[in-house]
């Protein structure tokens, strides 16, 4: 077995389980994300995910120090606990094709999100029949400890006009859409701006889920977009991250 | 009529004409479209032309002659480009890449005494010669124009009781004038490949008085010019975002090539660091560039290349990392695509960040710099 350190708080043990099945291991404040982005780089294949909300204390713990150092102005820095996940995964050869990649997807992440939670009982599922894979969370814990079962943000139906804007423009409008629908506050973070800024899109969405939204957005932009929904335990912010997927890595 | 009479009155006259023939009408070209052709910098390809004639001059005496020519060029453009002399292309040709036959052969009969005299010349040896391709977008039209021509010759002359040989300078392995050579249909955009297979017209040989029928064909693919460097210049905040800058640029090139309708596009050179990001940070770091590609106007500028933050970035940073000014680096080399699909960098590789300080944020390309308060 050999241990190789890719990322800050991200480790992976490889052993070989059988011919072609291998496991690793990451750990983080968002192991199911880390998980994700593993698979993401691995089989080249574009993989959502969604945070829970993290209210409970079990699963959050301060940063403040570590990320700020001695200075003492600024709310404390939460963020989520988590801890560490192990998971298997196929190897699959480039000569099998995106179909074969995405079953190996599929087999993946169906093996840990059956038996993954986090420390307080948050769990996770794929939404069903989507293309790309999407990972959202299928219970929270909430601030009295008490594991609830959620409707992810991402499900919440929104409407948007058809008035030619960029892509850019249309990911920012459905934040304010969905931060109005749902109460919350929602802002894009991170994305390949130039790439959405050049595309224009004139999509128009009549109470349709926020993902559907994305889906539809990044179809017509015909790149492999994927999208992490980090929910922020200090601001009590969702930010949305979007990024290109890159061709799966070789073997190392 | 001595033979040699004849033969003078026919005898191939080289005409040594202006090296490059700008169309009549090109000075009416609409704009928009041979700007378009107009940043096709060059064209890479071949061409052959043949031809074959016969006369019957009456009386016995009759001719034919036979010309053949190929060459493999890469025509550039021709004087200053933009409207309407950037849509024409020229290239030299010589033996190096090029390749031409010519034969000739004159019949007379003896008088008296009967008989033929035969005079006769062939040569196959390139001296010089250049190429065109002309667009004619008022009229929608192409013509190439290959003007080959030999080295000195000789011409021999046997019958009627008399031998003789002469030399002459040159003859032309092509047709003498582009006025001759026919107009084909313009493609409806530039960037393709052309190509005319057994093309079929005939044309007098001014040199000999024959009508000859040709055949042409010729595939040309076009290439395009590097930018030497660009400009940078600010534009001003981003309608989206307005914590990050849109930058203009506008390509250089010493040779004051067009690039309008090209792409250009960034790629990431490397080095890229995110000092704002922390472990579990709800905002994604920033590990490389964007992914932009965009469309070179017919000014030769492109827009715009933004650099900087999101707003609700901006505020998590400012929020979380209330006294330490954090930001992302990316290194970005440009490049452009060429109408063929091949990629050139040019210009130096560009630092771009995006700065977040307490009460503000920066935006940098190039050297480039600009400030704005966010609170």
């Amino acid at each position: 077995m050999k241990t190789k350190t890719l990322a800050a708080g991200l480790a992976l043990a490889f052993s070989i389980a059988g011919a072609d099945t291998r496991t690793a291991t990451v750990q983080g404040g968002r192991p199911v994300a880390k998980a994700i982005e593993f698979l993401e780089k691995f089989y080249g294949v574009p993989i959502t995910y969604e945070d829970p909300p993290y209210v409970n204390s079990m699963e959050i713990a301060d940063v403040t120090d570590k990320v700020r150092g001695g200075q003492s102005v600024g709310p404390r820095i939460l963020v989520p606990r988590g801890g560490s996940l192990s998971f298997a995964y196929e190897n699959v050869e480039p000569s099998q094709g995106s179909d074969a990649a995405r079953l190996a997807v599929s087999t993946a992440l169906s093996g840990f999100l059956a038996s993954y939670q986090t420390s307080a009982g948050a769990r996770f599922e794929t939404v069903s029949g989507s293309i790309p894979l999407h990972v959202v969370p299928a219970r929270f814990t909430n601030q009295l400890g008490q594991v609830q079962s959620l409707q992810p943000l991402l499900d919440i139906r929104v409407s948007l006009a058809g008035e030619p804007r960029s892509a850019n423009k249309l990911v920012s409008d459905l934040c304010e859409a969905l931060s109005r629908a749902s109460g919350q506050t929602v802002v894009p973070g991170v994305a390949p701006y130039n790439l959405l800024a050049s595309r224009q899109t004139s999509l128009s969405v009549s109470d349709v889920t926020a993902r559907s939204v994305l889906d539809q957005l990044f179809a017509e932009i015909q790149a492999p977009l994927s999208w992490q929904l980090f929910y922020d335990p200090t601001l009590n912010w969702y930010v949305l991250n979007i990024h290109l997927v890159q061709p799966p890595a070789k073997e190392q | 009529m001595p033979a040699s009479s004849l033969l003078w009155l026919t005898w191939p006259v080289v005409v040594f004409i202006s090296f490059f023939a700008i169309p009549a009408n090109a000075s009416a070209a609409d704009s928009s479209l041979c700007g378009s052709w107009a940043s096709v910098s060059g064209w890479k390809g071949n061409y052959n032309l043949t031809g074959n004639g016969t006369s019957n001059y009456g009386g016995g005496a009759s001719a034919t002659v036979s010309y053949s020519s190929s060459g493999t060029v890469h025509l550039m453009v021709f004087d200053s480009p933009g409207c309407p002399a950037g849509a024409q292309w020229a290239a030299l040709m010589d033996s190096g890449n090029a390749n031409g036959s010519a034969s000739y052969q004159l019949t007379v009969p003896c008088t008296p005494g009967g008989g033929v005299a035969t005079e006769t010349w062939s040569t196959s040896q390139v001296a010089s010669g250049h190429a065109d391709l002309q667009v004619d977008s008022v009229h929608g039209s192409i013509v190439f124009f290959p003007y080959l021509i030999s080295a000195p010759f000789t011409v021999t002359t046997v019958g009627c009781n008399s031998r003789s040989s002469y030399s002459l300078p040159a003859a032309f392995f092509t047709l003498a004038f582009s006025s001759q050579m026919p107009k084909i249909n313009l493609p409806s955009e530039p960037g393709k490949t052309i190509s005319i297979q057994n093309s079929q017209f005939s044309a007098l040989d001014g040199s000999t008085g024959i009508t000859v029928n040709w055949t042409l064909n010729f595939t040309f693919t076009p290439d395009c010019d590097v930018p030497d460097d660009e400009t940078t210049a600010w534009h001003g905040w981003d309608e989206t975002y307005d914590t990050a800058s849109d930058w203009k640029q506008t390509l250089i090139s010493g040779t004051g090539a067009s690039f309008s309708g090209l792409m250009v596009k960034e790629v990431d050179a490397g080095g890229a660091g995110d000092t704002c990001y922390f472990d579990e940070s709800a905002v994604g770091k920033i590990t490389g560039l964007s992914g932009g590609t965009w469309t070179v106007n017919d000014d030769n500028t492109w827009a715009y290349d933004t650099v900087g933050w999101a707003p609700a970035a901006v505020l998590y940073y400012q929020v979380l990392k209330p006294r330490a000014p954090c930001g992302y680096t990316v290194h970005q080399q440009m490049q452009i695509t060429c109408y063929d699909g091949s990629q050139h960098n040019y210009g130096p590789v560009n630092t771009l960040q995006g700065i977040i300080g307490e009460n503000d944020v920066t935006s940098i390309r190039a050297g480039h710099h600009a400030s704005r308060r966010t609170n």
